[in-house]
């Protein structure tokens, strides 16, 4: 390229450099900003998350202490949410409940994040035998209806919280290793990636830098709505007596309890339900925006 | 068509085949001694006993090979016998199939009773505050847990006449109108966040062909709107729901064994929910093999039906 060329390109370059476009965070905070619902559903989130980790903090009473003298009583200035048949504050059980829902939550889907990830990008990049290997066992995974699955794990493995992670973390894995392996053969044969192959890029810069970056948007969706995917299977495993277990507090077991007193004392059924479904909504709602705002390409 | 069935056949072969390796595996992979835990704790005895009973169970043999008695069993129907009641467990397990089948069908047909109507006024009515609000709606359907749907209309309409005989449940060919009387309130339950996603569903893929070019040159040609609706666009936008409806049966036969529970209705979950308070291993390993089966032969069912009334399906 002759000097004159050289720096005719400089110059256009330094020119389209100009008018730069908007950073692409910012961009992002921007359209944020106009999607009320993905808002709404960050502040659900927060909120919640905010709760659980200031439970001790915040609370009015111990989850656990029973006031003999208020069993069963009704929403007030002394108990908000009113008490549970042991007498036992409901406010602060809902708060305590939020811990190891969230918990449970979090650490399950951290689990089919990392074990479902692993699957679909070793699968995805290398193909062939090992991929089929992966892919035909996540098909059995999914073969089997989610909270069936849960439970079954539950039955045999016993009500340890480390067991409720394993169980929930197993059965969301499929969906996980499907998103990230998609995403992987799709970008895998992009030129660019091709391009840095030729250049002698190994697999793990290729990985890190050329196709991580582009799955990140659907997983991030796919984390947020398995979020959702996964408070609904703890509340229904501790409804059922396999997921958290009395007297810990979790709004499945909550609302497991209140089965029995809920025609004299209904508040005891409404709020830990409610509890749940406002949280469910939330990822839903946060999953939803994402989605938009992330890839317009992807739908439901 | 035929080729198309037998290398659907094909796939389904390997995943049975995995579903009852991992059915397997979850009971002989039970922590601690198995024996010992079948037989509770009352019962004492001596190393020898014990070695005999797991030579006489199989127990002694390497896992793949107790895999190969177990599955030749299974396969000729032969489930095992609970042990608490000392009955065969299959025919226990057969014997509630219809309540369980029944709401899940009931909870289908409540969804798309619901779904597709206002998924197809959503997307008609596409960006109006009608949408907005079904949208919104869908998503909060999406958020409700079953159970405690089924347990708030417990509390709200728990007295009212029939909805009142909560665990009396008679089976729909001996008095129908009872029986759908007792499986309203738990089929409604369950089918509720099935409506929610497949109303979701049918609006985008209804937005999807309205964008078509087809659906422009029939507007163009002057049909009137109803009629582009009804002869060009909903055919070719509601094939596709029969996929989610694929999938999202292993939602309610899931949801079938919590709502059960709820209702007091003796289906398979409520069987299964019992087997597992009483460790009795063999009936949950029943109940957790027929309703995969169930789930992967529906899926089957519905890969075929798709296929059959789009048959661009079959050449893909």
């Amino acid at each position: 390229m002759s000097p004159a060329a050289t720096s005719a390109l400089v110059k256009a370059t330094a020119a389209r450099r100009q008018t730069p476009p908007v950073p692409p965070r910012a961009a992002f905070a921007a359209r944020l900003a106009r999607a009320p619902l993905a808002l709404a559903g960050i502040t659900i989130v927060a909120a919640y998350l905010a709760a659980a980790l200031a439970a001790p903090a915040i609370a009015p009473d111990d989850p656990l202490r029973m006031h003999s003298d208020a069993l069963l009583a009704p929403p007030g200035a002394r108990h908000p949410f009113g008490t549970d048949q042991f007498g036992r504050d409901l406010a602060t059980r809902l708060l305590y409940g939020a811990q190891s829902s969230l918990a449970v939550a979090f650490g399950s889907v951290a689990l089919a994040l990392a074990a479902g990830g692993t699957a679909g990008i070793t699968g995805g990049y290398h193909g062939g035998a090992l991929d089929n290997v992966l892919m035909r066992t996540m098909d059995v995974i999914f073969a089997f209806p989610a909270v069936l699955l849960a439970i079954a794990i539950m039955a045999v493995a016993g009500t340890a919280l480390g067991n409720v992670i394993v169980a929930i973390g197993i059965v969301y894995t499929p969906q996980f290793a499907r998103v990230v392996r998609a995403s992987v053969l799709e970008t895998r044969g992009l030129e660019y990636v091709e391009a840095a192959g030729a250049l002698g890029a190994g697999t793990a810069r290729i990985l890190a830098r050329h196709i991580l970056p582009n799955i990140g948007a659907p997983l991030i969706v796919q984390t947020s709505l398995s979020l959702s995917f996964a408070i609904l299977t703890e509340s229904a495993l501790s409804f059922l007596g396999l997921g958290t277990q009395p007297p810990t507090p979790s709004w499945g077991n909550m609302l497991a309890e209140a089965r029995r007193f809920m025609v004299i004392a209904p508040w005891t059924a409404v709020f830990p339900g409610a509890a749940i479904a406002l949280i469910v909504l939330g990822f839903n709602l946060l999953g939803d925006g994402l989605r938009d705002l992330l890839d317009p390409r992807l739908k439901l | 068509m035929a080729a198309f069935l037998a290398g659907r056949l094909l796939t389904v072969i390997p995943v049975l085949w995995g579903v009852s390796i991992v059915v397997f595996l979850l009971i002989h992979l039970l922590p601690g001694n198995a024996i010992q835990m079948f037989l509770g704790t009352q019962v004492e005895m001596t190393p020898a006993q014990m070695d005999e009973l797991r030579r006489l169970f199989g127990l002694n043999k390497p896992l793949p090979l107790q895999y190969v008695d177990w599955i030749t069993r299974i396969l000729r129907g032969d489930f095992g016998v609970s042990l608490r009641t000392s009955r065969a467990v299959l025919p226990d397990i057969v014997a509630r199939l219809p309540l369980s089948g029944e709401i899940t069908l009931l909870a289908l047909l409540i969804a798309l009773a619901i779904a597709v109507p206002i998924g197809i006024a959503a997307a008609v009515r596409r960006g109006s505050a009608a949408d907005a609000a079904i949208q919104f709606g869908g998503l909060a359907g999406l958020s409700i847990p079953n159970f405690w749907l089924a347990t708030m209309l417990l509390l709200a309409l728990g007295n009212v006449g029939t909805i009142a005989s909560i665990g009396i449940y008679v089976g729909f060919f001996s008095n129908p109108a009872k029986n759908l009387a007792v499986m309203a309130l738990p089929s409604f339950s369950l089918g509720i966040a099935l409506a929610a996603v497949m109303m979701r569903f049918i609006r985008s893929s209804l937005l999807e062909v309205l964008g078509h070019d087809y659906v422009r040159t029939a507007r163009a040609k002057g049909l009137r709107e109803r009629l582009v609706l009804y002869r060009h666009v909903l055919r070719n936008a509601l094939i596709p729901v029969i996929t989610v409806v694929g999938f999202q049966v292993g939602y309610l036969l899931g949801g079938t064994v919590v709502i059960e529970e709820v209702f007091a209705l003796p289906g398979m979950g409520r069987l299964a929910l019992a087997a597992i308070s009483q460790r009795d291993y063999p009936v949950v390993q029943g109940v957790v093999l027929v309703i995969a089966l169930l789930f992967v032969l529906v899926n089957l069912a519905v890969d075929v039906a798709y296929a059959f009334v789009d048959p661009r399906v079959r050449f893909a």
